[in-house]
């Protein structure tokens, strides 16, 4: 009985969670679909897509953005944890509750307040795709701060720190070999994170700088008002995209915790 | 209380492939506690698991007096378990806990306060009722454990390593209470422990197990002085344990000839007390380490490609490098 | 020491306060400009946005929250148990990270794909149409649920794995050794130790759903009277430009997110003392 619920649930999870893709796969390549199956089946939708120069254009600044953001992340959150964790341990709770900003500021209130700040001198910013990248950064801070700090807490810096220099390591080489190869697996999870957070990140584009600068998703919706079955091949690469690095991310990580809060 | 004993008969179990109980068969007298005593991972917390319910064996039976409860589930068993864990219910009170199983049977409220009153005071924890369990130590959390199986008078009580989470000194103290409960309540009770003086100092038998079998049942005096194999020789008590090799004249042990009162099958070993530093022993050796216990001292003695460990009075002196001498008297040596 | 290494450190861990300054904190404090006036302290935006639509924005956006929250709370507190008395780790393993992913899923290609399953000719729809049931308006108040639950089923699942791992076996197995059915245990002490984790989770569920713009948008081309959609509009939308009405609206927006912070904080106090044993 109990087993028997067991397996319906898992089971109509996974349905639930495959069906949209395998729907919007079969319908990238439909020819024609009214009937219970599609009528037959074509890679014309593909071909024209891949065609496409506005499509390329806004895969290369959705790249551009999530590129972005990954280095400022990692530029910001690397040093700032390793001074915290080592030498001021009390202000921790400050960047905690840095990080808990944008559960109650999310993308699109964000974006209402960089708007009504940047919008004039001494900042004028808005509409350009440095606020975006700021933004972005910003909003998925949460998830990169979370692993990277996972991994400096599981490292205990502290003590490795000591133990090296026990053994005559100087600062730099303690740091470069090993503190750093010790919290990379860390980084490069919370890396990945934020680079999937900032691939479909949607509100925050559309609201501060919109058709000016096309991303992915706001190029889909675009797209999505004339061509149907393009949009739906731009849903199984957002798919694809989104569970690639989301498992890359996963397995870097020993524990399968998702980071919220 | 009716009185029950437990009888397993052939019991095995299997996990993937792997065997961790195999071929346990055993009888609990009503009112005995016996205790289930091996290494970790020989299988004594799967056998207990077995005669709880919590586990179907794949083979064999267990009885609780002429009852056959193999396939019972664990709630119509009533049995008493106590988990290392202690596995205290962390949203209920003391009270709540000890009270839980009379709740289940319908107990009416007035009943239960009044046995949860009798079980705090059997345990030594009256006046704890209201406290969360959070704030109990570990031996009060296991008095509460311990109390909640009990109240609602189980046919038997079974023990998985009981005091094992607890230290050292509470462990002790935690160990005559619960023989002195055990006797005074007359309850069957199964003892699983790889600590064998816990073993030894509890139970009126001891079943050693070894890789999902049983290697001996006996009393503690019977393990000690009789061990029948080289694995309970060795894990009860330390023992100096050898291979003889036969002579014309007799065998030879460490190198040295020595009489053997009966013919040895297998290995003959001697405990440490039973060595006698005697300058006109057979076995001379080297001292190699001395340790100071309190009470005496334990000597290491190279003799020939042997290292003998003897328990030696204090009065002796002796340091690291002084050539000595060992005796073994006759009746002292053990065949296994 | 090298102090330049620890220097420059503090120096980039500066400019990272700075940088969370300008981008992260001022642009949500000074939404409260909205209440000053020539340097005197004004109501007038907040009446406007009280107004009759807004209410209604704001009802329907929290009805959206409480019940997507609810769905998905109910569905994944199931899984999560599921997956604790499951046995088999790889199932296990797969369906966390399976779940773990999902839960990060959203806005416009969730929505198209929702649409190719459950639109008007959408495939699940000709199968419903097939059978002769009754079809799911994707477009519809109940069609959000459906799409917002792809990403509330899985979060709730993997928030409260957590919380059944601090369920142990032996509790069951003390609580069956006692008489007590598995539901009986489920009544008397699961559901009590687990309360606490559920609440906290259903909160994080609400303010995902009462947050959300992009899924929506995507979904309705932004027809839809909920308060982040309602916000949009008004920075950029095609109805007009109205930055104060948006940052009142916005504030009011926080406000609730900012209670939900507080309660989530509380029960995740209360969850760290029941399940401290
Ligand atoms: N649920 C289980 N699944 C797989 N193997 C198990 C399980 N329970 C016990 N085992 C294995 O069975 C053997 C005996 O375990 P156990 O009875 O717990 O030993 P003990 O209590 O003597 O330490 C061990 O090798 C253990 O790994
Ligand atoms: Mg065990």
């Amino acid at each position: 009985m109990t087993q028997l619920l067991r397996r319906a649930l898992l089971l109509a999870l996974g349905l639930y969670l495959f069906l949209p893709i395998l729907a919007s796969l079969a319908y990238s390549v439909a020819t024609s679909w009214t009937a219970l199956l599609p009528e037959g089946y074509t890679l014309k939708h593909w071909a024209n897509l891949l065609e496409n120069q506005r499509f390329w254009l806004s895969l290369g600044r959705t790249a551009l953005l999530s590129f972005s953001v990954v280095a400022l992340s990692i530029f910001f959150l690397v040093p700032t944890l390793f001074v915290v964790r080592m030498y001021y341990p009390n202000v921790a709770g400050v960047l905690e509750f840095l990080t808990l900003w944008p559960f109650v500021f999310p993308g699109v209130i964000l974006a209402v307040g960089l708007i009504s700040l940047y919008s004039g001198p001494p900042l004028q910013l808005a509409q350009t795709p440095f606020l975006l990248i700021a933004a972005v950064t910003v909003i998925s801070l949460p998830y990169a701060y979370r692993a990277v700090d996972n991994a400096f807490a599981a490292a205990d810096i502290k003590t490795l720190a000591e133990a090296a220099r026990s053994l005559g390591a100087d600062d730099a080489k303690t740091l470069a070999w090993v503190i750093l190869p010790t919290v990379l697996p860390g980084v490069l999870s919370g890396g990945v994170l934020a680079f999937s957070a900032a691939f479909g990140e949607f509100a925050l584009t559309q609201l501060l700088i919109g058709t000016l600068w096309e991303t992915l998703p706001v190029y889909q919706v675009q797209l999505a008002r004339t061509d149907g079955n393009g949009s739906a091949a731009i849903t199984v690469l957002s798919f694809l995209a989104a569970w690639g690095l989301g498992f890359w991310a996963l397995s870097l990580r020993k524990d399968a915790k998702v980071s919220v809060i | 209380m009716q009185k029950v004993g437990i009888r397993l008969e052939n019991l095995h179990k299997h996990f993937q492939g792997k065997t961790a109980v195999e071929g346990v068969g055993l009888e609990v007298a009503p009112g005995e506690l016996v205790s289930l005593l091996g290494p970790s991972g020989c299988g004594k917390t799967t056998t207990l698991r077995m005669i709880a319910g919590f586990e179907q064996p794949d083979g064999g039976r267990v009885y609780f007096g002429e009852q056959d409860v193999t396939t019972l589930p664990a709630e119509e068993r009533r049995v008493g378990v106590v988990f290392q864990s202690y596995a205290l219910f962390p949203n209920l009170s003391v009270a709540g806990n000890i009270g839980f199983g009379l709740r289940v049977a319908r107990w009416s409220a007035e009943r239960i306060q009044r046995r949860v009153g009798e079980m705090l005071e059997l345990v030594g924890l009256l006046g704890f009722e209201n406290r969360p369990v959070q704030s109990l130590s570990g031996g009060q959390r296991q008095r509460v454990a311990l109390a909640r199986a009990l109240a609602p008078e189980p046919r038997v009580l079974l023990l998985d390593e009981p005091l094992s989470a607890l230290d050292a000194k509470i462990r002790a103290g935690l160990r005559t209470e619960l023989r002195r409960l055990q006797l005074e309540l007359g309850i069957t009770t199964l003892l699983v422990t790889h600590d064998q003086e816990e073993a030894m100092s509890m139970s009126d038998r001891v079943v050693v197990m070894n890789q999902g079998r049983i290697e001996q049942v006996g009393t503690p005096r019977e393990l000690y002085t009789r061990p029948t194999t080289p694995f309970v020789a060795t894990f009860v008590g330390s023992m100096n344990l050898f291979t003889p090799e036969k002579t014309p004249g007799g065998y030879r042990i460490s190198g040295h000839e020595v009489a053997l009162p009966v013919a040895p099958a297998g290995q003959v070993g001697v405990r440490p007390e039973r060595v006698e530093l005697n300058a006109h022993g057979p076995f001379s050796g080297t001292v190699e380490l001395v340790t100071y216990l309190g009470a005496e001292q334990q000597v290491l003695v190279r003799v020939g490609p042997d290292l003998w460990t003897v328990l030696a009075p204090n009065q002796v002196l002796l340091q690291r490098g002084d050539p000595v001498r060992l005796h073994v008297p006759e009746d002292a040596w053990i065949l296994v | 020491m090298s102090l330049g290494l620890r220097w420059a450190s503090v120096g980039i861990a500066l400019l990272f306060v700075l940088f969370l300054l300008l981008f992260e904190v001022l642009p949500g404090l000074l939404l409260v400009r909205v209440f000053w006036n020539d340097g005197q302290l004004s109501l007038a935006s907040w009446a406007e946005a009280t107004r009759p639509l807004f209410q209604r924005a704001l009802r329907n956006s929290l009805e959206l929250a409480f019940i997507s929250a609810l769905q998905g709370a109910v569905l994944g507190t199931l899984t999560a148990w599921a997956l604790w008395s499951s046995a088999n780790p790889l199932v296990k393993r797969f369906t966390t990270g399976l779940s773990a992913v999902a839960a990060n899923f959203a806005g416009p290609p969730l929505a198209f794909a929702f649409i190719v399953l459950l639109g008007g000719n959408g495939f699940l729809n000709l199968i419903l149409k097939g059978l002769g049931l009754p079809t799911v308006d994707i477009y519809s108040k109940e069609g959000l649920y459906w799409v917002y639950l792809y990403f509330q089923w899985p979060l709730m699942t993997v928030l409260m794995l957590p919380a059944f791992g601090a369920i142990q076996r032996e509790w069951l197995e003390a609580a069956r050794s006692l008489g007590s059915s598995q539901w009986g245990f489920w009544w008397r002490v699961g559901l009590p130790v687990l309360l606490p984790s559920m609440l906290g989770s259903y909160i994080l569920l609400f303010a995902n759903a009462f947050g959300a713009y992009a899924t929506v948008y995507a979904l309705t081309q932004g027809q839809r009277n909920l308060l982040p959609l309602q916000i949009g509009f008004q920075v950029g939308g095609d109805i007009g430009y109205n930055p104060v009405l948006a940052s009142t609206l916005a504030l009011m927006m926080a406000l609730v997110l900012a209670l939900s912070l507080v309660l989530y904080r509380l029960s995740r106090r209360w969850a760290a003392r029941m399940e401290g044993v």
